[in-house]
């Protein structure tokens, strides 16, 4: 494949959206998910609201799938369905901050979402995230399968981010920076990878280091201007002609708003 | 330099020679420029004029031919520790207390790549007027096409006001440089001054970088992944 963006065929699409058995040959081999795999389901495919709920007299009852609703219907219409297997811590930290059960949650409610099992992730970030893996229905708000990709990547960076935190610190430095991204596919030019550190610089004289939230922050943007730019590099030469329209449109959704 | 009617160490506001030092801005009225007509004359005169090439502090402080005294005195104003540079806390400070405008200080660093062209966060006197001056224009763009004063402006004012600028946008980057600046997240499709402030050093910015790079008639440019990248990330990450 070609060197001017990775070693490998970084994925486009989002990772899948549950756990892959090490054998399965898209993992990355030693990246861990922070949890378990789900309890195997044995009704139909569908997993969203309203499943479980004793609609359909079919269904057996599983403890383990429990989305913590005590049953009954909510007169709502279906909303968008989780994607088939779906753990439910996931679907459990949507529901807790989709309080008026739209089926769709804004920045905010991510934020708030994805405290428990990661972290508060700062609002650019959040914005980042909600971007890459926007609901082509509303680009302003998240669904469930955007929402359960999106925690499914964030586990595959923080394993990452993890693996060259070698001390431990909660930080990495440039050369982890480096290895980190390109651990997820990514070859970072020296000349990009410099301008990005520098932004992180506090110019305390100290060695520049990036915390998670940074580190997602920085690696988002990497990978969606990375793969906008290989949408428009059709023939894979490693360059691309752009418009001053197609320029603007590329970048402008990756600024940082106010 | 000898002569110069203030203390020599600092230059602390009272000893400003118009009175109170003239804001970036003030809301609807333009500045009053008065250029240097002969700006070699040596140090003093007798209104204690800030000159070119004076010294204040032991820094020699350059101004470009023509630098308009407002924008002069306005330096001198929010070089608070008096080194000769305004770095970004102090641009930061003052933008809030002359123009009541809160900018992060990812913004300021913005501003400041876009006018330095460089990334080390400092404005000297060198750049310093070219701020002051687009700073004051945009200003009063925003105010001209903000008709009711409610201090905000629609998309198709701010199409306006960026044409007049010189920047054209087409109808998909206006609605997606709306949907970033609108406060309320894109529903109300209006944009508030400090954010307008924002979206012309974006759009200047990314145009600047653009047309640099331009070597075609035909308003293409042929990026590299790694040129691309470069041109970008300052803007993205201030």
């Amino acid at each position: 494949m070609s060197s001017y963006y990775g070693h490998n065929t970084a994925p486009s699409a989002p990772p899948e959206p549950h756990p892959q058995p090490a054998s399965h040959p898209g993992s990355q081999p030693g990246v861990g998910y922070p949890y378990q795999q789900p309890p195997v389901q044995s009704q139909q495919p569908a997993y969203g609201y309203n499943n479980n709920y004793g609609h359909n007299q079919n269904q057996t009852q599983n403890p383990n799938s429990s989305i913590g609703f005590g049953g009954g219907q909510y007169g709502y219409p279906p909303a968008p369905s989780f994607p088939p297997g779906t753990h439910p811590e996931v679907i459990r930290s949507f529901q807790m901050v989709d309080l008026d059960r739209s089926g769709f949650i804004d920045a905010k409610e991510l934020q708030q979402a994805l405290i428990s099992a990661y972290q508060k992730f700062s609002i650019r970030t959040i914005r980042l995230l909600m971007f890459q893996f926007r609901n082509p229905l509303d680009p302003f708000r998240t669904g469930p399968k955007e929402f359960a990709d999106l925690w499914s990547c964030l586990g595959q960076w923080r394993a990452i981010f993890e693996r060259f935190d070698r001390d431990r610190s909660g930080k990495i430095d440039a050369a982890e920076l480096r290895d980190a991204l390109y651990s997820l596919g990514y070859a970072v030019p020296p000349s990009v990878l410099q301008l990005l550190i520098s932004k992180y610089d506090d110019q305390s004289g100290r060695r520049v280091e990036l915390s998670f939230d940074s580190f997602v922050e920085c690696g988002m943007i990497v990978k969606g201007l990375t793969e906008k730019f290989k949408e428009k590099d059709t023939r894979y030469t490693g360059s691309a002609t752009l418009s001053y329209e197609t320029f603007m449109t590329m970048v402008i959704p990756f600024l940082a708003a106010e | 330099m000898s002569g110069y009617p203030h203390n020599p160490s600092g230059y602390g506001a009272p000893a400003q020679p118009y009175g109170a030092p003239q804001p970036l801005a003030v809301y609807g009225a333009p500045p009053q420029t008065k250029p240097q007509k002969d700006y070699h004359k040596p140090s003093s005169s007798p209104y204690g004029i800030p000159q070119r090439d004076e010294y204040y502090g032991s820094v020699p402080v350059t101004f470009p031919p023509g630098t308009e005294t407002n924008a002069m005195s306005c330096f001198y104003t929010i070089d608070k520790d008096s080194d000769g540079i305004i770095d970004d806390k102090e641009l930061q400070k003052a933008l809030l207390s002359y123009n009541d405008q809160s900018f992060s200080i990812p913004t300021v660093r913005l501003l400041m790549y876009v006018f330095t062209k460089t990334n080390t966060r400092k404005i000297g006197p060198k750049d310093f007027p070219q701020v002051f001056r687009t700073l004051q224009s945009w200003r009063g763009t925003f105010v001209k096409f903000d008709i009711d004063d409610s201090r905000m402006i629609d998309a198709n004012a701010l199409r306006d006001a960026l044409t007049s600028l010189g920047f054209v946008v087409s109808p998909v980057v206006l609605d997606l440089l709306m949907s970033k600046f609108d406060k309320t997240g894109g529903k109300n499709k209006t944009i508030e001054y400090d954010n307008f402030v924002v979206c012309c050093l974006i759009v200047k910015g990314l145009t600047e970088k653009f047309m640099e790079n331009e070597t075609s008639y035909y308003g293409q440019v042929t990026f590299s992944y790694e040129a691309f990248m470069l041109t970008i990330l300052p803007v993205l990450i201030a």
